[in-house]
């Protein structure tokens, strides 16, 4: 076979069809495909022949072929691919290799390590870049925080352009050109960059859901098709320039002109042929190829003049290069510069591909968004799957009932060795600690929640033609973390009816003489061992007597009911309750008030409403510091023990006779602070047998429930119990009246009172 | 000889894949450093020996244009190579980072040969 001497001039003839290689490739770029491109193929197979490579010269025969026959097909993506593939031969020939040895390294683009590393690291960017630009928004000079979203994409580009991800790697690229204007000062920020940054920057984390997926195993899909949104960019990018074209030229006209018109680009850009060469490890003496003007034909290339500082038209290799959309005329290469450093792509000025992408005229889209969660972790910091968190925290649960069954102990409590006693009172104190330190690792600050929700009312104001502006405070204030992921999508849902039905537009705001801008406040604060976030909105407020029409049109309520002003307001968080008139793409998607309670009484939390009519309306969501441990009363009916939610109660009291009240046909009720209450006896309600007659007999614990206080009649009070809550399983899930259960002091298991369900469920 | 690399990039990701392509370039290297920034970079030069330096423009605290001004005044740092790792590809800015003493530019993203050879150049040239 092949003798070396055989070898060495293959590998000379190889070098030469890489030149002749590089020269179809930027005929390609510059002509687009085309007749000359299949003539210099043709040639380069001869060549290839002659030089004794007769793999290459088969392939090269074969992609001629089916170039010349595959019209109407992907031609662009066969020549693409015929091209590295023939890239990839030569410089197997060079090194001697067969012409069919694999890459000579592994493609970055299938570690799953580093893809990971990647989706970690983007996605902490993009979660500081909203904040950010909202801070730019309103502070549009600075500098500091330009930069730093500057750097966000440029880093997602740099690693996105690595791992191959071809399209992120583009939508970066552009919205880092058009922050390079910002960082030098040549536009100043505005809302419609603002607009395009973050739906960029949605777009990259949709995209970075679907390589996650991938991760995943799931089948891989087509990216997106970024080229509206680019369109998008490159628009802002030239109107805020404030249409001064000669800026940037060669964008302002592809992106306002149609595509037929030759223009000359005085461009310095990279080329995609040129970087698959550097791709396929060929990064030698592309110079010579890329820089010949004399390559191009002198028909085609329109003269321009020598390139300004403005003029640097950012690459558009990420997208094919469309037949002569318009010649630059390259550069003639600098004088060898200082210093060799290969990839040619680097030094040497090339003909700019085609804006094609961009002639299309822009037309906005929306981007589907994202409700990632940011995920902002502190440096030294560890991540611990959530799984296991749980599982510490039903670990720390059981631990603190075995500490309280010993505590209780029969045989304990008669003890008197002051040694023993010292000790347990030891374990009682570090167990409890480490449940608060367990329970402080599930804690996540609402900042983060706040943040999603700024971002919303700022598009949705915008959208709805109303001023807005977010108020927050208590943005430290920590919730648990299913709570705060339980109650992002309430949260949401509640501020997007403010501005869609509570705010009005600045037009009603000025007649009925407020302020045009709107102000919605959220808060988050710790209440008697419970977080509060209020949202509230200087709106025009809940209408009651409108209210009340709906509900009794939907038959919610019967006609004529008597209703107190906060019972009504209750309503709209009836199921299929909607007091929207006309249904917008914002709320009214059937999505209601309903789902939102219900969502807020899954994590034991409550909704209040206050509201004034042409003043606003408030609304407090209170929930549990955790879902897993309550502070619980422990009441006994008969031979049965309760536990009622220590957070609900306001008093226990043993009636008097005297103050209690039965009026034919209507509950009882009893006087308390001059305040008449309704009684529930809890017996009746929960079919089990009492061992009192009268409420003077027992004991009356005054709950509040739904924005009202009641009394719950029970036996007797068996003291106060820190307990770790168990769910019912789904056997018991719809027994009104029950939230859960839990093992009691003594071992035996208790279940705990739902107070709410047990008022509604009371006529029963 | 085996090189000591430091490797300034402030994405900690990107810097994971240049290592990498370093592994795979066949340039041989004794040991490979990081640093997140300029300030950085100083820090570990100080520290530690190293031969070439790789750096990224864009950087917070201290960009890569201060941190060569910084190499290049210090006499101590006269024997070190530096290797510019940039996505930036405009030729006003590789002329002005040669002008600082950068001996290579090598324009992300990259394959390892293309780095390899770029190395190999700077190395044999100033061998």
């Amino acid at each position: 076979m092949p003798s070396s001497v055989n070898d060495q001039s293959r590998a000379t003839a190889a070098e030469a069809l890489e030149e002749a290689l590089n020269q179809v490739s930027v005929r390609i770029m510059v002509e687009g495909i085309g007749a000359t491109v299949l003539a210099d193929l043709r040639s380069l197979g001869e060549q290839a022949r002659q030089g004794d490579c007769d793999k290459l010269a088969d392939r090269t025969a074969a992609l001629v072929d089916s170039l010349t026959n595959g019209t109407g097909k992907d031609i662009e993506g066969i020549l693409r691919t015929g091209i590295d593939e023939l890239r990839l031969m030569i410089s197997n020939e060079k090194a001697g290799l067969p012409a069919n040895a694999p890459p000579p390294y592994a493609s970055l683009g299938d570690d799953a390590e580093l893809i990971a590393d990647f989706l970690v690291e983007a996605r902490e960017h993009l979660s500081l870049i909203e904040g950010q630009l909202l801070t730019l928004e309103r502070d549009p000079g600075a500098m500091e925080i330009i930069h730093a979203v500057f750097r966000a994409f440029h880093t997602i580009k740099g690693l996105a352009g690595f791992l191959g991800f071809s399209v992120m790697q583009g939508v970066a690229h552009e919205v880092e050109t058009l922050l390079d204007l910002a960082r030098n000062e040549k536009i100043r920020i505005d809302t419609p960059i603002v607009d395009v940054v973050l739906a960029s920057a949605d777009f990259l984390l949709v995209e970075m859901a679907s390589i996650d997926r991938v991760l995943g195993g799931a089948e891989s899909a087509d990216p997106a098709d970024s080229g509206d949104l680019i369109a998008r960019i490159r628009l802002v990018a030239v109107t805020s320039q404030g249409g001064q074209p000669e800026v940037a030229p060669a964008k302002a006209v592809s992106v306002v002109e149609p595509p037929a018109q030759p223009v000359a680009a005085p461009a310095k850009a990279e080329v995609k042929e040129t970087k698959k060469a550097a791709s396929k490890g060929k990064a030698t003496k592309k110079k010579a190829s890329v820089s010949t003007p004399a390559q191009v034909e002198p028909a085609v290339v329109a003269a321009s003049e020598p390139p300004t500082p403005q003029a640097e038209e950012p690459e558009d290799d990420f997208f094919p290069a469309v037949p002569s959309a318009f010649i630059a005329a390259p550069e003639p290469v600098k004088p060898e510069p200082i210093v060799v450093t290969p990839p040619p792509q680097a030094i040497v000025p090339t003909a700019a591909p085609a804006e094609s992408r961009a002639a299309v005229p822009a037309k906005p889209t929306e981007v589907a968004r994202t409700s990632e969660p940011a995920k902002t972790p502190d440096s030294g910091s560890v991540r611990v799957e959530t799984a296991k968190l749980d599982y510490l925290m039903d670990m720390v649960g059981e631990m603190v009932i075995a500490q309280s069954l010993i505590r209780h102990s029969h045989v304990l409590l008669s003890s008197t060795d002051s040694r023993l006693i010292g000790d347990l009172s030891h374990l009682a104190r570090v167990t409890a600690e480490v449940q608060r330190a367990t329970m402080s690792m599930r804690m996540v600050p609402v900042a983060n929640l706040f943040q999603k929700i700024e971002r919303v009312i700022r598009d949705l104001s915008r959208k709805a033609g109303k001023q807005v502006v977010l108020q927050t405070s208590g943005t430290d204030t920590e919730v648990d973390k299913t709570v705060a992921e339980e109650l992002s999508d309430p949260l949401l849902h509640m501020v997007r009816n403010s501005v869609d039905h509570g705010i009005e537009t600045p037009e009603e705001r000025i007649a009925a003489g407020k302020p045009p801008v709107a102000i919605i406040k959220l808060a988050a604060y710790h209440q008697g061992g419970q977080i509060v976030i209020e949202i509230s909105d200087d709106g025009r407020g809940l209408n009651a007597e409108k209210i009340r029409r709906k509900a009794e049109e939907k038959e919610i309520i019967t006609p004529n009911v008597q209703l107190t002003e906060l019972e009504v307001y209750q309503l709209i968080f009836a199921p299929g309750f909607s007091t929207a008139e006309k249904i917008t793409d914002v709320s009214g998607r059937g999505v209601g008030m309903d789902v939102v309670r219900r969502n807020v009484e899954k994590l034991r939390g409550r909704i209040e409403t206050q509201s004034e009519l042409g003043k606003g309306t408030t609304f407090l969501l209170k929930l549990p510091l955790t879902l897993a441990i309550i502070d619980g009363l422990v009441v006994e009916v008969g031979n049965n023990h309760y536990i009622v939610p220590l957070s609900v109660v306001r008093e226990i009291f043993q009636p008097l006779a005297s103050t209690l009240f039965s009026v034919e046909g209507k509950e009882e009720m009893v006087l308390v602070r001059e305040q008449l209450l309704p009684i529930v006896r809890l017996n009746q309600r929960l079919g089990v047998k009492s061992r009192i007659e009268t409420p003077s007999q027992g004991l009356l614990v005054v709950v509040e429930s739904e924005n009202k206080l009641y009394c719950m009649l029970v036996d007797d009070l068996l003291g106060k119990q820190e307990v770790v809550i168990k769910s019912l399983g789904e056997t018991f899930q719809d027994a009104s009246g029950f939230s859960g259960c839990a093992v009691l002091g003594d071992g035996r298991v208790g279940l705990i009172l739902d107070t709410d369900g047990i008022y509604r469920g009371r006529r029963r | 000889m085996a090189y000591n690399v430091l490797i300034v990039d402030d994405s900690p990701g990107m810097r994971k894949v240049i290592k990498k392509m370093l592994g795979q370039s066949g340039f041989v290297t004794e040991q490979c450093l990081e640093a997140g920034d300029g300030l950085e970079a100083l820090t570990v030069l100080a520290q530690e020996r190293v031969d070439i330096v790789f750096t990224d423009i864009n950087m917070p605290n201290m960009n890569g244009e201060e941190l060569m001004e910084r190499i290049s005044i210090t006499p101590d740092y006269q024997h070190l190579l530096v290797l510019v790792v940039s996505t930036d590809r405009s030729e006003e800015r590789m002329q002005r980072m040669m002008a600082l003493g950068a001996k290579g530019y090598v324009t992300k993203p990259f394959v390892p040969r293309t780095l390899g050879y770029a190395l190999t150049k700077m190395t044999s040239r100033c061998a």
